[in-house]
């Protein structure tokens, strides 16, 4: 059921998106104040820091709002797929499939591109294992999916550990920094974008079938819904945005497994409001926490994947708290 | 005349290696109650299951409004057929009135606006149902009896032509058993839709049903008119325990020796 108080709540979250990028392209090492920002974005100044704003700033901002947002947006479509409020984009092991390539690419020495791209095929790698498994022997159960996830996950973290044992110092320092999420390699490719648009959709179109979903899939079932192709679908749809998610930025925490509940906390339960609103709060919360990851230890960087739970712990406290006083 | 919801055919299912029903036909006309009776374990609940098309059937067909279920596409089904079942899945946050309101979801037309008559329909409920006091509350803090009350405001808001329902009076105390399933029948008879209903309480059953199924183990079963189904032999041997009856206020009551 959609009321006023959830067009409130997607307005506000459209001014806390604007609020974050603002916040995002004046923050940094080279000074810039808020007439400069709109002298730059209005008359392409053949100065530093138009420069700094269209090469380094902008990029940087729109790739850390786009990973929030397929996060958060795959967060939402997990919990209700696994019916497990602890699920999160990385449970069925992903990131895990996707650490494991970029950490390869690493440790081979390969360029950014090789690393972003070799983390997307071992994150499709990943999802086909698991869902095969999931499939294979007998009848899928949503326990049995979120069994082979675990344990594949699992599989992946032993690779991962004999990867950085095995490594030069060097090698640990790039993947420690992927392996906590990191936006300061990153750019996002108009792929990521159109994916990102992409999974909107769906998610809205599929908004209703998950209101239903969450009440478990007997009842689902027995109000209409079509739940083999669903839960294909569904899987299918929260994987790819993980997938593109690291990429992006590495395994970024937090940001998928918190957005979907603090919304819900919010009132934002109805998946016609939840979908949307994922993507402004995830995008937003990872552009500020961008903005903050660069800016506290300047000119050193720090993760953003530290930042996010930083931030999202006591935010994350704040808001469960002043929901169990109502 | 009236009209043939349901008709069974030559139904059977199994379930690892047991046989549950073996060539059951049944044919279920509009305003007719049915009572399913069996002991633990007999596949009340399998057989119920399958009428709503929730688990492969093993031979037969089932019709609904003539056309095979399994044709029917899943929407269409929840729209004639409707089910209470025994249990309930709350893992994430919803309040009452949103989960009545889900009631709907088979008839909803837009992806994306609500129908007011949907949301007016789901008051209704709620205030028959004694629920509109509850109505903004985390189902997460309902009690048994309120759960249950809610799942049957939600099935009566989906308006099948066909109720089916798991032990109905599940977690109801003994007034609300009664005070419910009135209602429920009434609600029923209005829309000239039938029930079938699986319960332990015999009593209950012959209260509301006048057709009656007995699972007797092995596939078996009687079925057929209360008065001739519902007898001291017939129960005894469906649950291999003497069951007796007493005749008090016009109705035959019955309770196990």
């Amino acid at each position: 059921m959609i009321s006023s108080r959830h067009i409130v709540l997607l307005g506000l979250l459209a001014l806390l998106t604007l609020a974050s990028f603002l916040v995002s392209l004046l923050s940094g090492s080279v000074d810039m104040s808020l007439g400069d920002l709109i002298t730059a974005l209005l008359r392409f100044p053949d100065n530093l820091q138009a420069q700094v704003l269209y090469e380094i700033r902008i990029p940087r901002t729109l790739a850390a709002f786009t990973t929030g947002g397929l996060l958060a947006m795959s967060g939402v479509i997990m919990q209700v797929l696994l019916r497990n409020p602890l699920a999160d984009p990385y449970i069925l092991g992903i990131s895990g499939g996707a650490a494991v390539g970029a950490l390869s690419a690493i440790l081979l020495r390969l360029g950014g591109w090789w690393v972003s791209t070799s983390a997307f095929v071992g994150a499709l790698l990943s999802i086909l294992i698991v869902f095969g498994l999931a499939n294979k022997f007998g009848k899928w159960s949503v326990t049995r999916l979120l069994l082979t996830g675990v344990v594949i996950s699992a599989g992946w973290g032993a690779v991962i550990n004999i990867l950085l044992t095995t490594s030069s110092s060097n090698n640990v320092q790039s993947m420690l920094f992927w392996l906590m999420g990191d936006l300061s390699q990153s750019s996002v490719a108009i792929g990521h974008a159109v994916l990102l648009a992409s999974g909107l959709l769906i998610g809205i179109y599929f908004a209703r079938t998950l209101n239903v979903l969450i009440r478990g899939e007997l009842v689902a079932s027995a109000l209409g819904v079509n739940i083999e192709t669903t839960r294909v679908i569904l899987y299918f749809s929260a994987s790819l945005l993980t997938a593109s998610a690291v990429t992006i930025a590495g395994s970024v925490g937090f940001v998928g497994l918190i957005i979907p509940h603090m919304l819900r906390m919010l009132g934002a339960r109805d998946h016609r409001v939840l979908i949307p609103s994922s993507i402004l709060l995830g995008g937003s919360f990872l552009v500020i926490a961008d903005s903050l990851a660069r800016s506290i230890i300047a000119p050193q960087q720090l993760p953003v994947g530290v930042v996010t739970a930083v931030i999202g712990v006591p935010a994350f406290l704040i808001i469960l708290r002043s929901t169990i006083r109502q | 005349m009236k009209e043939t919801i349901l008709d069974i055919k030559a139904l059977t299912l199994q379930i690892a290696g047991k046989c549950l029903c073996a060539n059951l036909n049944l044919s279920i006309t509009q305003n007719q109650h049915w009572g399913l009776l069996g002991k633990n374990g007999v596949g009340k609940t399998s057989l119920l299951h399958s009428l709503m098309g929730l688990r492969e059937i093993d031979s037969g067909v089932i019709f609904l409004h003539g056309k095979p279920m399994s044709e029917l596409p899943r929407r269409e089904l929840a729209t004639l057929v409707g089910i209470l079942f025994q249990e309930h899945t709350h893992t994430l946050p919803s309040t009452v009135l949103e989960t009545v309101l889900l009631g709907r979801h088979p008839h909803v037309q837009s992806m994306l606006r609500d129908d007011p008559l949907d949301l007016q329909k789901a008051q209704e409920a709620l205030q028959d149902f004694d629920l509109t006091t509850i109505a903004d509350r985390y189902i997460d803090t309902l009690s048994g009896g309120e759960k249950q009350r809610l799942a049957l405001a939600m099935l009566v808001v989906q308006s099948p032509k066909l109720f089916l329902l798991d032990e109905p009076s599940n977690h109801l105390d003994i007034a609300y058993q009664i005070k419910m399933l009135d209602l429920l029948t009434q609600k029923i008879d209005g829309q000239n839709a039938s029930l079938i209903m699986a319960t332990h309480d015999i009593n209950l059953a012959a209260r509301y049903c006048d057709q009656i199924i007995l699972l007797t183990g092995n596939g078996e079963y009687l079925s057929g008119p209360r008065q001739t189904v519902l007898t001291e032999e017939n129960l005894s041997k469906a649950f291999s325990y003497e069951i007796q009856s007493v005749a008090i206020q016009n109705r035959t009551l019955f309770f196990p020796v």
